[in-house]
């Protein structure tokens, strides 16, 4: 467990040399916009349970304040996912202190319990209020020691839940972690993570999203569940040791999973999660939602900017002479 | 003879010396092995772990009475092994374990790396199956193998018979051929060598190795060298008298004529059992031209070159594969492509290539996700060397006519960091040449194994090279 730790909080502190931005969805990440459904909207519209969990990580170094900025927050617009008529409102909650991360029912994939756990710092509901449409809303200023301090991260933790409180239709928004009150001025070293990460696809055929669960060195395999895929396409699973293994896939409004072996090389290593759409026309106005866990049942968290870098399989040629 | 005059005659003698084709000789030369006697027969050695196996017996003469046995009251011939210690033979033993009998045992064959022993033996080889048989007594192939308590029961072969003898197994270095010695009816007289191959049930059914093989005489003592060359023992084709050594090479999947050995391995006497090195240099074989059958030991006498070793050919052809990508990994959507580095290009999940000529290829592997459709250039790279084998090189025509002057170059010989100073050649009929090119005529049909021996210098340190190339000679 020590060693573990001490490798993380060393892949950390090295990638958080080279960490500029920090936007959610970051860029490696080619989501393009994460998403809330309202409380009263069905579940086969991708959200199965519309309330979404965002850890972000300020960097121990870091002393000024900060902000989280949320993109397009209200409900509407050319954004957001109708289903008749805009009328739902979202409660964007910002929380820090002692057990706002630590508490198990905040690190899981159904929210239920003291999910709220923490202080909250910051909050507020967004209806239907177009002065929004496309715009950065900014929560903040926050202090770095307001966090939940985590050794083993180097830093402190802050959580922000997004619930579709009332309503049926879709939110997709964006965030940033800014260390400005109205732009966004990345923090050099800080992340932000998920424990299950609910999104939208991309209509564009040829992008592919990614997401990027780190996988400690106690992992033996991973098991990968998805919900509401609509058999659209492919998830692919890709690390430093493996080229690209298909994985199942849901359908409509249901649940999927399968099973990834671990191997010594991929420990210590981010997997890279590509979700693959068919080129299809048709195949549009996806939502999916996706988490991993351990051969224990626990949660593996997705980094924005990935653990250690873009895992990328490496090619070697063999050669042989050919027997004559 | 005034000293100038002497000189001029040496030198003389010196440029015949060197003048090919040069003048005949004994091939081989021979030593009778110490652990021969006068009194006994012993016959049939083939190599096993460092040290020499043989048949024996104590009083009957081998070719009269072998196959010749109702198995009662006879003395039998039993499997012996021999080691050298020192350069010196040791008393020879019996071979351990279940193998010998009261009956007949051996010839014996090693196979699967000396875990398995093929050998022959009488049917029925204890004194109650004897006397409870009222069949002959026919000899049969049997097998044995190696486990960690030592040599099991022998099991019987799948074609042995009651009505006729099947023995003298040899198997081919690859395992995949088995010769044997058969009296079975349907053969083209006495004993003749049939073959069998080995298939997904086991070895196929006995083929009669037909008349390029075997003649009206008998056959018999087959020795597998590597997988397309058969020593065996003939009555027949052209003998000097009683059984004569001969081999024939397998060429376009066809058995050749049978190639006498000659003397001085073969005389009036019986000469079978041969056994060979895959040099083709020393080996040992049978003979009773000493009255009782001796085990002989010969050794090639020709340019004093060693350990030649079968030529090549130059092999610039290639397999590339991804190191962790197997062909029938359904869940690989990467497609790839091949770039050899010398224009040629492949689309293949693994790829197969021949360069045309020796050099320093870099071979890139592009990368099509099938997903995607996206091109991943030069996702890997490998830089080769193509080049040709370091040895002495034959050139010349594999078919060859009679009475014809045949061609034979050196020329294509590749050997790093030294200086060559003489070539030597041995036509295989007797003859020998020098010069990195000649030329000799065979005035006899057969099979020839014409060896090339390199005489070379590294910084002061001289080196010897040599291989050998099989050649057929025909009318």
């Amino acid at each position: 467990m020590w060693r573990g730790g001490l490798i993380f909080v060393i892949s950390i502190t090295f990638f958080s040399l080279a960490v500029i931005a920090q936007p959610v969805p970051s860029e490696e990440e080619n989501i393009p916009y994460l998403v809330t459904f309202g409380k009263n909207a069905k579940t086969s519209w991708g959200d199965d349970d519309f309330i979404h969990i965002f850890f972000f990580l300020i960097p121990e170094n870091y002393k000024h304040p900060f902000f989280i900025g949320v993109y397009d927050p209200y409900t509407g617009g050319a954004i957001d996912e109708i289903n008749g008529v805009f009328d739902t409102q979202t409660n964007f909650s910002f929380y820090g202190g002692f057990s706002c991360w630590s508490e198990k029912d905040a690190q899981t994939e159904h929210p239920r319990g003291k999910y709220k756990s923490g202080k909250l710092l910051a909050s507020k509901i967004f209806g239907f209020e177009p002065k929004y449409d496309k715009q950065w809303y900014y929560f903040g200023p926050f202090n770095p020691a307001e966090g939940e301090y985590v050794q083993k991260f180097g830093g402190y933790v802050f959580k922000m839940i997004s619930e579709g409180i009332s309503g049926d239709d879709g939110n997709l928004y964006k965030y940033f972690l800014t260390s400005d009150a109205n732009k966004n001025i990345p923090i050099e070293g800080a992340n932000a993570f998920a424990y299950a990460y609910t999104f939208r696809l991309w209509d564009n055929p040829n992008q592919v999203s990614h997401i990027y669960p780190y996988i400690d060195d106690k992992t033996t395999s991973v098991i990968q569940s998805n919900f509401d895929w609509d058999d659209d396409g492919y998830i692919r699973f890709v690390s430093v040791a493996q080229k690209g293994r298909l994985e199942k896939v849901s359908g409509d409004d249901n649940w999927a999973s399968s099973e990834f072996k671990i191997s010594e090389e991929e420990k210590n290593t981010s997997l890279d999660i590509q979700i693959i759409k068919r080129k299809d026309p048709s195949v549009i106005n996806n939502n999916v939602e996706i988490y991993v866990k351990n051969q224990y049942g626990e949660l593996k968290a997705f980094y924005t900017i990935p653990i250690g870098g873009v895992p990328t399989y490496r090619y070697k040629i063999k050669v042989s002479k050919k027997e004559q | 003879m005034g000293m100038k005059r002497l000189k001029v005659f040496i030198l003389f003698m010196f440029l015949v010396i060197l003048t090919q084709p040069l003048c005949s000789q004994d091939k081989y030369k021979l030593e009778r092995m110490p652990f021969s006697t006068s009194d006994h027969n012993e016959f049939s050695p083939y190599y096993f772990q460092g040290g020499l196996i043989y048949c024996s017996d104590k009083r009957r003469s081998y070719i009269v009475n072998y196959t010749d046995t109702s198995g009662k009251g006879q003395t039998p011939f039993d499997i012996y092994i021999v080691y050298k210690s020192d350069s010196v033979w040791r008393k020879p033993e019996l071979f351990p374990g279940p193998i010998n009998t009261i009956s007949q045992e051996g010839p014996l064959w090693c196979a699967a790396n000396g875990r398995q022993i093929y050998f022959s033996r009488n049917l029925f080889s204890t004194t109650r199956q004897m006397n409870k048989s009222t069949q002959k007594n026919n000899m049969g192939i049997f097998i044995s193998e190696f486990i960690t308590t030592g040599w099991t029961e022998p099991r019987a072969f799948q074609y042995n018979s009651t009505k006729y003898n099947v023995m003298h197994p040899a198997i081919s270095e690859d395992g995949k051929q088995l010769v044997f010695a058969s009296d079975m009816p349907g053969g083209l007289g006495g004993f003749d060598l049939y073959i069998c191959k080995l298939g997904k049930n086991g070895w196929s059914q006995p083929k009669n190795m037909g008349k390029t093989v075997n003649s009206s005489k008998d056959e018999a003592f087959p020795f597998f060298y590597k997988t397309d060359r058969i020593y065996y023992a003939s009555r027949g084709w052209n003998s000097k008298g009683g059984f004569d050594i001969f081999y024939t090479q397998k060429i376009n999947d066809s058995w050749s004529l049978p190639q006498n050995m000659n003397s001085p391995i073969n005389t009036a006497d019986d000469d079978f059992g041969l056994i060979i090195d895959e040099t083709l240099e020393t080996g040992y074989f049978s003979s009773n031209r000493n009255g009782s059958d001796d085990i002989f030991r010969f050794e090639s006498t020709l340019s004093g070159f060693k350990n030649c070793h079968v030529q090549q050919k130059n092999n610039y052809c290639y397999e590339f594969v991804e190191e962790k990508t197997s062909e029938d990994d359904l869940d690989n959507t990467m497609l790839y492509e091949w770039d050899y580095g010398d224009s040629a290009k492949q689309r293949v999940i693994s790829g197969e290539h021949c360069y045309a000529v020796p050099g320093e290829y870099k071979v890139r592997l592009n990368v099509i996700d099938s997903l995607t459709g996206l091109v991943y250039f030069k996702q890997a790279e490998y830089l080769i060397k193509v080049e040709k084998i370091e040895h002495p090189y034959v050139t010349c025509d594999d078919v060859n006519t009679v009475g014809k002057s045949i061609e034979f170059d050196a020329s294509e010989t590749n050997l790093k960091g030294v200086t060559i100073i003489n070539y030597f050649w041995d036509f295989g009929d007797g003859n020998i040449g020098t010069s990195i090119a000649t030329t000799h005529t065979y005035d006899k049909e057969g099979i020839y194994d014409i060896r090339l021996g390199i005489d070379a210098d590294s910084s002061n340190n001289p080196k010897k090279y040599c291989v050998y190339k099989t050649i057929s000679v025909v009318k």
